[in-house]
């Protein structure tokens, strides 16, 4: 347990000192891809919530990062600019989509709740598209970003620090909610649901309410990541982006707090990595994916310590 | 909106349902029978457009590139069977589907090396570019009209392999027990491929088929795939009824409504917010309806376990 | 305490119950009994609430429980143990027992504090661990415990929810003779404590235990008596004629 908090000291320390080390080199564009990874990692923690520790495929939840930058961007379309506002209204939003969505999902399982899951995405993602207002397929800029008490969004490191801040918060959050009772129900029912309902837990209302905080919680990741690129797409919905999410988490270890962190990490600075070489580096990255499904069990985190017990 | 318009656009429903039904019927086979998730199953559909597009301009023959489109797809399935889903049908779903995702990844970028990025132009074979009088007195495009005899001709013959065949026992006996029928000494490999293979066919077959209708382009083949599952959740999985069912009522309520959605509302409400609402609620329908099936009858209409 | 009329079961053409009547009264230990195919695991799938029956009803302390859920019959009071092990394998024995107790003390809608250093239930836990015969095996994963400590693990997990009624289906499956003649020793204790239904192949723990026998052959209960006269009985016989004996 000490040697977990320890390896979390000594990476939050290396992210605080990295702006400045980068910014001396004259690498900012690296402070900004770092933030960027932070911002997705938050996302990815809360699919880990409901993926690793619950059990539950869902192949929709970069809808959540939709629906909390389309918080921001139409927030910001008529006049709206606090950023209190935007990040509750993102929050808010995202946790009634998931309460409806999920309210109808969740009582399905297996093939059908991936399927589901991925269409109710899709039909947010052409909701997106049809409403010409927002911009339709092409999507609509910021006018302006999320204005903070205390922060500027509009310096880089700045942002990257309330980056990291909420991201650390999140894994803390999440490791708290794993270990509560809430969470050991979560978790017993995705390790036996049979053995869970004969001690007498109904699994939907704990799937039901994890699926409402993921969403919430991917909401803020969304108001964040809409920040970050100035630029709100019904893209950021698209279940490529959802099959992202899902294999940082995967690559990262499931059930693991710092699993999903790890994965965004190593999987988007690949991917910025393969982009420098070719364009068609998803030609690369798909038979990679593959192989490492096939082969590649227990994720990155697993390298570092045991899961937990 | 004339009762001529309407039933146009009931044509048009009835050859986009049969389209989808193309790739639903081997979707729900492999769901079912082999209980696999294949997200990549629109990529078969794409490919099977491009090698025919390619074979076509190649030899010059629209039906020697239909064949070698159709037949392309069943090799690539077949292929993707042996190599990526055998390693599978152990794991989880999340496996599959991330797997499986890593192979959409895989095939829209080869294509979009191959042929580009850009939406490529196919047409329909010169002796279907007319059109046919319908009993209404309007004309309706022969193409589409070729689309929907194919597409139930295909039915048919799928009604016919199932439920007369002694494969079709087999896919049956499989949709409902796999490992009953393992246990009986059939050779379980030789089944799935078989089974994989014709389903790619079939993909590979919708997608030819939509080619001059929709576009030809990396990545045509995710949109149609979600809407098969869409297809697949309200007919159930695993039947072949229930895709036709399902495809059928699915294309002709999405067609409809993108067709006659805003008009109708616009009765109602306001022209101006049915200008917005319209479109965004028709593109939203068959999401609506797949969540109603879902609270009344989550197995689907007509789940194969019974039939 | 529970009271079953009526029960039928079809799947397709196999009427797997076929119109069971059963009782169990308060404190006794019932167990079914019958040669295999008879219907054993569907009547035990319906009595915990994981099949649903076409016909009859199921009465628990004067409640009628035939539309409940599982997981609501076990809130009840109905408790189980599975025939094929089902356990939580990733988590300790301790844990797997720790669960069971939480489902039973209070509600579990609690997001902060960890679960399991609460000692209102790992001492619970750790009681009837020991209670079992498992203490000393408390921290390990349950994956790694032998087969008969699983099927210790499992009967302990359905005394920790504080049942009112135990349903106990073959939980000797697949045990050794030293483990089994310890398991029926076990359960003697538990006699005096606990209303039973005990379903088991093994006679000898049946004859030992129960105070009456139920013999269900074909989805009927073809008799129902105490065990000296089920011995004689001469349907009985004919049933296991060939069987268990």
């Amino acid at each position: 347990m000490k040697s977990r908090l320890v390896l979390w000291a000594i990476a939050t320390a290396v992210l605080v000192a990295l702006p400045p080390l980068l910014l001396a080199i004259g690498q900012p564009f690296y402070v900004d891809l770092t933030r960027r990874i932070m911002i997705l990692a938050i996302a990815a923690v809360s699919l880990n919530l409901i993926l690793g520790y619950g059990g539950m495929v869902s192949f929709g939840h970069a809808a959540y990062i939709g629906i909390g930058a389309y918080a921001v961007g139409i927030l910001g379309f008529y006049g709206h600019f606090n950023g209190g506002l935007h990040f509750l209204v993102a929050i808010g939003a995202s946790a009634l989509v998931a309460l409806a969505i999920g309210a109808v999902s969740i009582r399905t399982s297996g093939i059908y709740f991936i399927m589901i899951t991925l269409a109710f995405t899709q039909m947010l993602y052409y909701l997106g598209i049809s409403v010409a207002e927002f911009g339709g397929d092409d999507g609509m800029r910021l006018k302006r970003r999320s204005e903070l008490p205390f922060l500027d969004l509009n310096d880089p490191v700045q942002f990257y620090y309330l980056a990291l801040v909420l991201m650390l918060i999140s894994v803390f959050l999440v490791s708290k909610l794993v270990n509560s009772r809430f969470g050991m129900v979560l978790r017993a029912c995705k390790s036996n649901e049979a053995r869970s309902r004969a001690i007498g837990f109904s699994p939907y209302p704990y799937r039901l309410a994890a699926f409402v905080i993921a969403g919430a919680m991917c909401g803020l990741a969304g108001a964040l990541y809409g920040n970050h690129t100035n630029y709100i797409t019904p893209g950021l919905m698209s279940w490529t982006q959802s099959g992202d999410i899902m294999f940082m988490v995967i690559l990262g270890g499931m059930a693991s707090t710092a699993g999903p962190v790890l994965g965004a990490f190593a999987l988007l600075f690949f991917e910025d990595l393969l982009s420098g070489w070719t364009q068609h580096w998803q030609v690369i990255l798909g038979p990679l994916l593959v192989l490492s499904v096939i082969f590649f069990r227990r994720g990155l985190a697993g390298i570092f310590y045991k899961p937990d017990a | 909106m004339t009762w001529q318009l309407v039933f146009e656009q009931l044509l048009n429903g009835l050859q986009s349902g049969v389209t989808l039904f193309l790739m639903a019927a081997g979707l729900t086979l492999v769901l079912g029978i082999m209980n696999v998730v294949n997200l990549a199953h629109g990529s078969l559909y794409m490919v099977g457009a491009y090698l025919a597009l390619a074979a076509a301009r190649w030899t010059g023959s629209y039906a020697l590139g239909l064949a070698l489109g159709v037949g392309g797809a069943l090799v690539v399935g077949m292929i993707v069977e042996v190599v990526v889903l055998r390693a599978l049908y152990e794991r989880d779903h999340l496996d599959q589907v991330l797997a499986t995702f890593g192979l959409i990844l895989f095939f829209n970028e080869l294509i979009a090396i191959l042929w580009g990025r850009a939406a490529l132009f196919a047409s329909p074979p010169a002796w279907l570019r007319g059109h046919i009088d319908l009993f209404t007195g309007s004309r309706y495009p022969s193409y589409r009209m070729a689309i929907i005899a194919v597409g139930l001709a295909t039915a048919v013959l799928l009604w016919y392999v199932v439920t007369r065949t002694r494969l079709g026992m087999l896919i049956r006996a499989g949709a409902t027990n796999r490992g009953m029928v393992a246990a009986l000494g059939v050779n379980i490999r030789l089944l799935n491929t078989v089974v994989f293979g014709f389903g790619a066919a079939l993909a590979g077959l919708a997608g030819i088929l939509s080619g001059p209708i929709y576009n030809v382009q990396p990545g045509m083949g995710e949109l149609v795939l979600i809407q098969v599952f869409v297809v697949i959740v309200i007919g159930g999985i695993g039947s072949i009824r229930g895709a036709l069912a399902g495809a059928v009522i699915v294309g002709v309520v999405d067609t409809l409504g993108r067709a006659f959605l805003k008009p109708l509302m616009a009765t109602v409400i306001s022209a101006p917010a049915a200008e917005n609402a319209g479109p965004a609620l028709a593109s939203i329908l068959v999401y609506l309806l797949m969540a109603a099936v879902l609270a009344f009858r989550p197995q689907g209409l007509f789940p194969a376990r019974g039939g | 305490m529970l009271e079953v009329r009526s029960l039928v079961k079809s799947f397709g053409a196999l009427r797997a119950t076929d119109g069971i009547d059963f009782d169990v009264r308060e404190g006794e230990t019932h167990a079914v009994i019958g040669p295999n195919g008879a219907g054993k695991t569907t009547f035990i799938g319906q009595l915990a609430g994981n099949i649903r029956p076409d016909g009859g009803r199921i009465r628990f302390a004067g409640e009628d429980i035939t539309a409940l859920p599982a997981a609501q019959r076990a809130r009840k009071g109905l408790a189980r143990s599975f025939q094929i092990t089902s356990i939580y394998p990733e988590f300790s024995a301790l844990h797997n027992v720790a669960l069971a107790v939480q489902a039973t003390s209070g509600h579990s809608f609690r997001f902060w504090s960890p679960a399991f250093s609460d000692d209102g239930i790992l001492q619970p836990a750790e009681a009837i661990l020991r209670e079992v015969g498992l203490g000393t095996r408390a921290r390990v994963l349950a994956a790694s415990l032998s087969h008969g400590e699983q099927r210790q693990l499992e009967v302990a997990m359905a005394l920790a929810t504080k049942p009112r009624l135990l349903l106990l289906d073959e939980p000797m499956a697949g045990m050794g003779a030293e483990e089994s003649r310890r398991m029926i020793d076990f359960l003697g204790t538990l006699k005096q404590r606990h209303t039973m239904i005990l379903v088991e192949h093994d006679m000898d723990a049946v004859f030992r235990l129960a105070d009456r026998i139920s013999v269900l052959v074909y989805g009927r209960v073809i008799a129902t008596d105490v065990p000296e006269r089920i011995k004689l009985n001469e349907e009985v016989r004919r049933a296991y004629l060939g069987e268990d004996s």
